[in-house]
Protein backbone atom coordinates (compact mmCIF):
# COMPACT_ATOMS: atom_id res chain seq x y z
CA UNK A 1 0.00 0.00 0.00
CA UNK A 2 1.24 3.34 -0.95
CA UNK A 3 2.06 5.44 2.06
CA UNK A 4 -0.48 8.44 2.38
CA UNK A 5 -1.91 10.56 5.39
CA UNK A 6 -4.59 12.76 5.26
CA UNK A 7 -6.38 14.85 8.18
CA UNK A 8 -9.46 17.42 8.04
CA UNK A 9 -10.42 20.28 10.07
CA UNK A 10 -13.80 21.78 9.83
CA UNK A 11 -13.49 25.43 10.03
CA UNK A 12 -16.50 27.66 9.81
CA UNK A 13 -17.26 27.89 6.37
CA UNK A 14 -14.21 25.66 5.20
CA UNK A 15 -12.82 22.26 5.17
CA UNK A 16 -9.08 22.06 5.37
CA UNK A 17 -7.40 19.16 4.02
CA UNK A 18 -3.91 18.78 4.48
CA UNK A 19 -2.13 15.73 2.63
CA UNK A 20 1.21 14.23 2.88
CA UNK A 21 2.64 11.26 1.43
CA UNK A 22 2.41 9.57 -2.25
CA UNK A 23 -0.85 9.61 -4.32
CA UNK A 24 -1.13 7.06 -6.75
CA UNK A 25 -3.33 4.46 -8.44
CA UNK A 26 -3.53 2.16 -5.55
CA UNK A 27 -3.87 5.53 -2.44
CA UNK A 28 -6.07 8.09 -4.44
CA UNK A 29 -9.42 6.12 -3.04
CA UNK A 30 -8.36 7.99 0.14
CA UNK A 31 -8.06 11.43 -0.61
CA UNK A 32 -11.51 10.12 -3.14
CA UNK A 33 -12.97 9.86 0.34
CA UNK A 34 -11.71 12.49 2.09
CA UNK A 35 -12.94 15.13 -1.19
CA UNK A 36 -16.49 13.38 -0.99
CA UNK A 37 -16.87 13.83 2.11
CA UNK A 38 -16.15 16.98 2.29
CA UNK A 39 -18.36 20.35 1.83
CA UNK A 40 -18.01 22.97 -1.18
CA UNK A 41 -15.62 25.25 0.26
CA UNK A 42 -12.45 23.19 0.31
CA UNK A 43 -9.00 24.13 0.60
CA UNK A 44 -6.24 21.15 -0.03
CA UNK A 45 -2.83 21.67 1.47
CA UNK A 46 -0.86 19.59 -0.62
CA UNK A 47 2.95 20.39 0.18
CA UNK A 48 4.04 17.34 1.31
CA UNK A 49 2.63 15.16 -1.55
CA UNK A 50 5.85 14.42 -2.81
CA UNK A 51 4.45 12.19 -5.43
CA UNK A 52 0.74 12.49 -7.69
CA UNK A 53 -0.29 10.55 -10.77
CA UNK A 54 -3.05 11.16 -12.86
CA UNK A 55 -5.00 9.22 -10.36
CA UNK A 56 -4.40 11.68 -8.51
CA UNK A 57 -5.49 14.41 -10.68
CA UNK A 58 -8.70 12.72 -11.22
CA UNK A 59 -9.88 13.45 -7.78
CA UNK A 60 -9.26 16.91 -7.78
CA UNK A 61 -10.88 17.51 -11.01
CA UNK A 62 -13.64 15.46 -9.78
CA UNK A 63 -14.22 17.35 -6.50
CA UNK A 64 -13.31 20.56 -8.39
CA UNK A 65 -16.21 19.78 -10.50
CA UNK A 66 -18.82 18.79 -7.52
CA UNK A 67 -17.58 22.16 -5.88
CA UNK A 68 -18.05 24.51 -8.63
CA UNK A 69 -21.76 22.95 -9.74
CA UNK A 70 -22.83 23.71 -5.79
CA UNK A 71 -21.58 27.56 -5.69
CA UNK A 72 -18.06 26.27 -4.26
CA UNK A 73 -14.46 25.74 -4.87
CA UNK A 74 -11.27 23.47 -4.30
CA UNK A 75 -8.07 25.72 -3.93
CA UNK A 76 -5.16 24.48 -3.11
CA UNK A 77 -2.29 25.72 -0.84
CA UNK A 78 1.27 24.92 -0.43
CA UNK A 79 1.07 22.93 -3.81
CA UNK A 80 4.41 21.16 -4.23
CA UNK A 81 6.54 21.09 -6.86
CA UNK A 82 5.83 17.89 -8.03
CA UNK A 83 2.09 18.12 -7.71
CA UNK A 84 2.30 21.50 -9.76
CA UNK A 85 4.65 20.10 -12.29
CA UNK A 86 1.71 16.91 -12.66
CA UNK A 87 -1.10 19.64 -13.04
CA UNK A 88 1.05 21.77 -15.37
CA UNK A 89 1.53 18.64 -17.30
CA UNK A 90 -2.40 17.85 -17.68
CA UNK A 91 -2.84 21.66 -18.83
CA UNK A 92 -4.99 21.96 -15.23
CA UNK A 93 -3.11 24.45 -13.03
CA UNK A 94 -4.81 27.50 -13.84
CA UNK A 95 -8.20 25.95 -13.08
CA UNK A 96 -7.02 25.88 -9.26
CA UNK A 97 -6.60 28.78 -6.88
CA UNK A 98 -3.61 28.24 -5.79
CA UNK A 99 -2.12 29.83 -2.08
CA UNK A 100 0.90 30.23 -0.31
CA UNK A 101 0.12 29.17 3.11
CA UNK A 102 -3.43 28.01 4.71
CA UNK A 103 -4.15 31.06 5.81
CA UNK A 104 -4.92 32.79 2.79
CA UNK A 105 -6.51 29.93 0.87
CA UNK A 106 -9.01 29.98 3.36
CA UNK A 107 -9.13 33.51 3.96
CA UNK A 108 -9.51 33.87 0.44
CA UNK A 109 -13.38 32.43 0.48
CA UNK B 1 8.31 -23.36 -21.92
CA UNK B 2 11.02 -24.04 -19.33
CA UNK B 3 14.09 -23.91 -22.37
CA UNK B 4 11.93 -20.89 -23.67
CA UNK B 5 12.00 -18.79 -20.33
CA UNK B 6 15.64 -19.76 -19.73
CA UNK B 7 16.98 -18.65 -23.12
CA UNK B 8 14.88 -15.79 -22.94
CA UNK B 9 16.78 -14.97 -19.33
CA UNK B 10 20.07 -15.44 -20.99
CA UNK B 11 19.46 -13.08 -24.01
CA UNK B 12 18.26 -10.53 -21.42
CA UNK B 13 21.60 -10.71 -20.16
CA UNK B 14 23.12 -10.70 -22.78
CA UNK B 15 21.74 -7.67 -24.13
CA UNK B 16 21.58 -6.05 -20.98
CA UNK B 17 18.22 -5.99 -20.32
CA UNK B 18 16.40 -6.28 -16.35
CA UNK B 19 13.36 -7.39 -16.53
CA UNK B 20 10.04 -7.87 -13.63
CA UNK B 21 7.03 -9.70 -13.86
CA UNK B 22 4.14 -8.48 -11.08
CA UNK B 23 0.75 -9.10 -10.72
CA UNK B 24 -2.12 -6.97 -12.38
CA UNK B 25 -2.65 -4.75 -8.98
CA UNK B 26 -3.13 -1.67 -8.04
CA UNK B 27 -0.59 -1.95 -5.26
CA UNK B 28 2.64 -3.52 -7.33
CA UNK B 29 2.64 0.05 -9.32
CA UNK B 30 4.59 1.44 -6.91
CA UNK B 31 7.21 -1.84 -7.59
CA UNK B 32 6.79 -1.49 -11.50
CA UNK B 33 8.37 2.23 -11.07
CA UNK B 34 10.67 1.56 -8.29
CA UNK B 35 12.36 -1.32 -10.28
CA UNK B 36 12.64 1.01 -13.46
CA UNK B 37 13.61 4.48 -11.25
CA UNK B 38 16.58 1.90 -10.03
CA UNK B 39 17.64 1.50 -13.43
CA UNK B 40 17.23 5.05 -14.42
CA UNK B 41 19.02 6.23 -11.52
CA UNK B 42 22.50 3.61 -12.39
CA UNK B 43 21.80 4.98 -16.09
CA UNK B 44 22.62 8.76 -14.88
CA UNK B 45 19.29 10.51 -14.71
CA UNK B 46 18.41 13.11 -11.47
CA UNK B 47 16.00 13.62 -9.31
CA UNK B 48 13.45 15.24 -11.26
CA UNK B 49 13.96 12.69 -14.68
CA UNK B 50 13.50 10.11 -12.60
CA UNK B 51 10.59 11.29 -10.92
CA UNK B 52 9.41 11.76 -14.75
CA UNK B 53 10.15 8.57 -15.44
CA UNK B 54 8.84 6.55 -12.79
CA UNK B 55 5.39 8.84 -13.65
CA UNK B 56 5.05 7.71 -16.91
CA UNK B 57 6.05 3.99 -15.32
CA UNK B 58 3.13 4.21 -13.33
CA UNK B 59 0.32 5.66 -15.87
CA UNK B 60 1.79 2.73 -18.49
CA UNK B 61 0.76 -0.01 -15.29
CA UNK B 62 -2.43 1.47 -14.32
CA UNK B 63 -3.58 1.75 -18.21
CA UNK B 64 -3.08 -1.92 -18.24
CA UNK B 65 -4.71 -2.78 -15.53
CA UNK B 66 -7.98 -0.55 -15.98
CA UNK B 67 -8.10 -1.14 -19.56
CA UNK B 68 -6.06 -3.68 -20.99
CA UNK B 69 -7.42 -6.26 -18.20
CA UNK B 70 -10.43 -4.18 -17.02
CA UNK B 71 -9.68 -4.73 -13.37
CA UNK B 72 -7.04 -5.92 -11.02
CA UNK B 73 -5.88 -9.35 -10.71
CA UNK B 74 -6.88 -10.80 -14.44
CA UNK B 75 -3.37 -10.78 -15.51
CA UNK B 76 0.32 -10.08 -15.30
CA UNK B 77 2.43 -7.19 -16.51
CA UNK B 78 6.13 -7.68 -17.33
CA UNK B 79 8.49 -4.45 -17.39
CA UNK B 80 11.64 -4.24 -18.68
CA UNK B 81 14.56 -1.59 -18.87
CA UNK B 82 17.80 -1.58 -20.92
CA UNK B 83 20.58 1.49 -20.94
CA UNK B 84 20.92 2.03 -24.41
CA UNK B 85 23.92 4.37 -23.99
CA UNK B 86 22.74 7.52 -25.32
CA UNK B 87 19.03 6.70 -24.48
CA UNK B 88 17.31 4.33 -21.69
CA UNK B 89 14.71 2.00 -22.90
CA UNK B 90 11.37 1.10 -20.96
CA UNK B 91 9.24 -1.92 -22.17
CA UNK B 92 5.77 -2.58 -20.74
CA UNK B 93 3.89 -5.68 -21.89
CA UNK B 94 0.44 -7.49 -20.90
CA UNK B 95 -1.88 -10.40 -22.06
CA UNK B 96 -5.19 -7.82 -21.88
CA UNK B 97 -7.35 -6.30 -24.48
CA UNK B 98 -5.31 -4.65 -27.41
CA UNK B 99 -5.35 -1.13 -26.29
CA UNK B 100 -2.81 1.59 -28.07
CA UNK B 101 -2.63 4.46 -25.84
CA UNK B 102 -0.52 6.36 -28.51
CA UNK B 103 -4.33 6.77 -30.30
CA UNK B 104 -5.88 7.87 -27.41
CA UNK B 105 -6.37 12.18 -28.03
CA UNK B 106 -5.22 14.91 -25.53
CA UNK B 107 -7.12 16.34 -23.16
CA UNK B 108 -9.09 19.77 -24.42
CA UNK B 109 -7.78 22.53 -23.77
CA UNK B 110 -8.36 23.38 -19.67
CA UNK B 111 -6.87 26.61 -19.72
CA UNK B 112 -9.91 28.46 -18.48
CA UNK B 113 -12.70 26.37 -16.56
CA UNK B 114 -15.84 25.54 -19.04
CA UNK B 115 -18.91 27.05 -17.80
CA UNK B 116 -20.70 24.32 -17.10
CA UNK B 117 -18.26 22.32 -14.07
CA UNK B 118 -19.60 18.97 -15.21
CA UNK B 119 -17.75 19.73 -18.69
CA UNK B 120 -14.56 18.90 -17.07
CA UNK B 121 -12.82 16.00 -18.17
CA UNK B 122 -11.89 13.19 -15.32
CA UNK B 123 -9.74 11.01 -17.29
CA UNK B 124 -7.03 11.06 -20.40
CA UNK B 125 -4.46 12.80 -18.44
CA UNK B 126 -2.02 9.65 -17.79
CA UNK B 127 -1.77 9.25 -21.58
CA UNK B 128 -1.28 12.84 -22.02
CA UNK B 129 1.44 12.43 -19.45
CA UNK B 130 3.41 9.54 -20.88
CA UNK B 131 3.43 11.57 -24.52
CA UNK B 132 4.63 14.94 -23.28
CA UNK B 133 7.47 13.56 -20.87
CA UNK B 134 8.69 11.02 -22.78
CA UNK B 135 10.68 11.30 -26.49
CA UNK B 136 9.62 8.16 -28.13
CA UNK B 137 6.22 6.26 -27.42
CA UNK B 138 5.14 3.42 -29.44
CA UNK B 139 2.59 0.75 -29.45
CA UNK B 140 2.33 -2.32 -30.92
CA UNK B 141 0.08 -5.67 -30.48
CA UNK B 142 0.34 -9.09 -31.32
CA UNK B 143 -2.05 -11.73 -30.65
CA UNK B 144 0.40 -14.08 -29.45
CA UNK B 145 2.71 -11.92 -27.27
CA UNK B 146 -0.05 -9.49 -26.56
CA UNK B 147 0.41 -5.25 -25.93
CA UNK B 148 3.61 -4.04 -25.86
CA UNK B 149 4.29 -0.25 -25.23
CA UNK B 150 7.91 0.88 -25.53
CA UNK B 151 8.59 4.55 -23.93
CA UNK B 152 11.98 5.81 -24.91
CA UNK B 153 14.11 8.95 -23.19
CA UNK B 154 16.98 10.32 -23.82
CA UNK B 155 19.84 10.66 -21.54
CA UNK B 156 21.13 13.88 -20.01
Amino acid sequence: MSELAITKESLHRVDLITVSGRVDSDSYTQLEAALDNARDHVVLNLASVHYMSSAGVRSLVSKLRDCKQAGGDLRLSEPSSRVMEVLTLAGLHSLFGTFDNDTTAVGSF
Amino acid sequence: MVVRKLLGKLWNRLVKRHELTVPGHYAQVQRVCQFVADGARRAGFGEDELFRIELCCDEAATNIIEHAYGGEGIGSITVSYQDKGDRFEIVLRDNGRSFDPTTVPAPPDLTTLPPDPQALPVGGFGLHLIKQLMDDVQFTFDARKGNRLRMVKQKP
